[in-house]
């Protein structure tokens, strides 16, 4: 059985920024995926990567902020058929992880030449016709962040703040509530939540996939965690009457 | 499905089924899977990392005294650095670990400082002050005076304010309420995430062989003397 699922506005917004993207146009996205919330994010990954994949034009510059998400960008990047449907290098390119959190930001907000030399495969970056003029946040046309780590606030503190880079998030349930705050403040255009802002994005889209299936199981579990907590509450507080009398 | 793909699926719901056993009690294959997640993720990070010194710093060294370009073989100075941290492990040279490690924290503090002016004190001060068109505006705002309210620790302030810092405790217990909401609904797409993984055909035949397991050890335990 499927539930119904509501496209919230921070989805709805996050949709609308990539559906103006123009060719010519340049997005990072970069991700802090880790092994703890890859059921999380993944979904969102593969969705929002799918979607930017369908613009024409758009040159994509893939980046992971931990070492864990490189494993998982590799395995998005074989399910969606990158390498058939984009040309390497041209259309897009594979940074790998860069160590240094903060201070990697802020080098590929800076100067991306000068903070590496070759990609993920080891093709030198200056070989790769795609950066010949992309070299700082002000190049990008937005930045994706996939994350359940800070780099969020990294991304806004680098790229954000400095350059007036848009950002959107996606980001793990946990993470969400401090992502919210920016959202609410104007400083990222999108938030994607947990597995329902991948189901939501799926629907959009028009790809439903994992998410969309997954999310009738969590609300299930959600609606039977809510009756056990009202159980438990009834039997606490007969219980503490019981004692009274 | 070919046959790599269901030696792949069998692997992971038999890890899986072994961390989930720890629900049972402690017991060898929850510690074995614990000591394999630990050596993989490490083993993983190292690997990683020495690829980072490579293409970070090593390449460009060489790169560097090949052509004689000067900044390329500054990328020495760092790799030095990093060697001197392994000093915090000689009682002798302790101290001068903490020069890389001081440099470090510095730099690190000077980049975050730059742009949490920005992000955290700019940006959200402008974001803060918006038109009172809704009620959703009106209610931010007045959470926001009653928080700040309840962490101004001045007693003339919490005299005139009345109830106010009260209310603001409230809308921090609410917010801390969300917190909890929201990681209840992570750990419940992990553990959904897992089941699915779980509940797929040949994964599922693994279940009932894990159910055995702990049947057999319940008879065992219970033929044990006391």
């Amino acid at each position: 059985m499927q539930l119904p699922i509501k496209i919230e506005d921070t989805t709805m917004n996050f949709y609308n920024e990539i559906e103006d993207l123009k060719p010519g146009d340049v997005v990072v996205i970069g991700t802090g995926m880790l092994s703890s919330t890859y059921l999380e994010l993944y979904p969102q990954y593969v969705v929002l990567t799918e979607h930017v994949l369908r613009k024409e034009g758009v040159k994509i510059i893939i980046v992971s902020h931990t070492v864990d998400a490189v494993i998982f960008i590799n395995k998005a990047l074989v399910e969606l058929k990158v390498f058939e449907r984009k040309t390497y290098g041209k259309d897009f390119v594979n940074l790998g992880f860069i160590a240094g959190e903060e201070a990697a930001i802020a080098g590929l907000s800076k100067n991306l030449h000068a903070l590496i030399t070759v990609d993920y495969y080891k093709n030198m970056l200056s070989s790769l016709p795609m950066l010949e003029n992309i070299n700082d946040a002000r190049d990008y046309t937005m930045v994706i962040d996939v994350t359940s780590t800070s780099d969020v606030q990294y991304w806004l503190n680098q790229a954000g703040g400095p350059y007036g880079t848009k950002i959107g998030v996606a980001a793990s349930a946990v993470k969400a509530t401090e992502a919210a705050s920016y959202y609410s403040a104007g400083q990222i255009f999108g938030l994607l939540v947990s597995l329902q802002g991948a189901a939501q994005y799926e629907i959009l889209i028009n790809k439903p996939g994992y998410a969309v299936k997954s999310l009738s199981a969590q609300s299930a579990v959600l609606l039977f965690y809510i009756a056990l907590l009202v159980y438990g509450n009834i039997t606490y507080f007969r219980s503490r009457r019981a004692k009274k009398i | 499905m070919n046959d790599f793909e269901i030696m792949t699926m069998l692997i992971t719901s038999t890890f899986i089924l072994m961390s989930y056993s720890i629900l049972y009690r402690e017991n060898v294959l929850f510690k074995l899977i614990e000591n394999i997640m630990v050596g993989a993720t490490i083993g993983h990070a190292i690997v990683m990392g020495i690829y980072q010194i490579r293409d970070l710093a090593i390449i460009r060294i060489i790169k560097g005294m090949q052509t004689g370009d000067p900044i390329n073989i500054l990328y020495i100075i760092p790799v030095i650095l990093g060697i001197v941290l392994y000093l915090r492990f000689s009682k002798k040279y302790r101290d001068i670990s903490r020069i890389p490690l001081a440099l470090m924290l510095g730099v690190g503090l000077a980049l975050s400082i730059r742009g949490l002016i920005f992000t955290n004190i700019i940006g959200q001060v402008k974001g803060a002050i918006t038109p009172l068109t809704s009620i959703q505006s009106i209610i931010f705002l007045f959470g926001l005076v009653c928080v700040l309210l309840y962490f101004t620790y001045e007693k003339r302030v919490s005299t005139i304010a009345g109830p106010l810092p009260k209310i603001g405790r409230y809308f921090l217990m609410l917010t801390m309420g969300a917190y909890v909401a929201y990681t209840l609904l992570s750990r419940i797409s992990t553990l959904s995430g897992t089941l699915n993984t779980l509940f797929v055909t040949p994964a599922w035949y693994l279940i009932p062989v894990a159910f055995l397991l702990i049947l057999v050890d319940l008879i065992l335990k219970r033929r044990e003397p006391q």
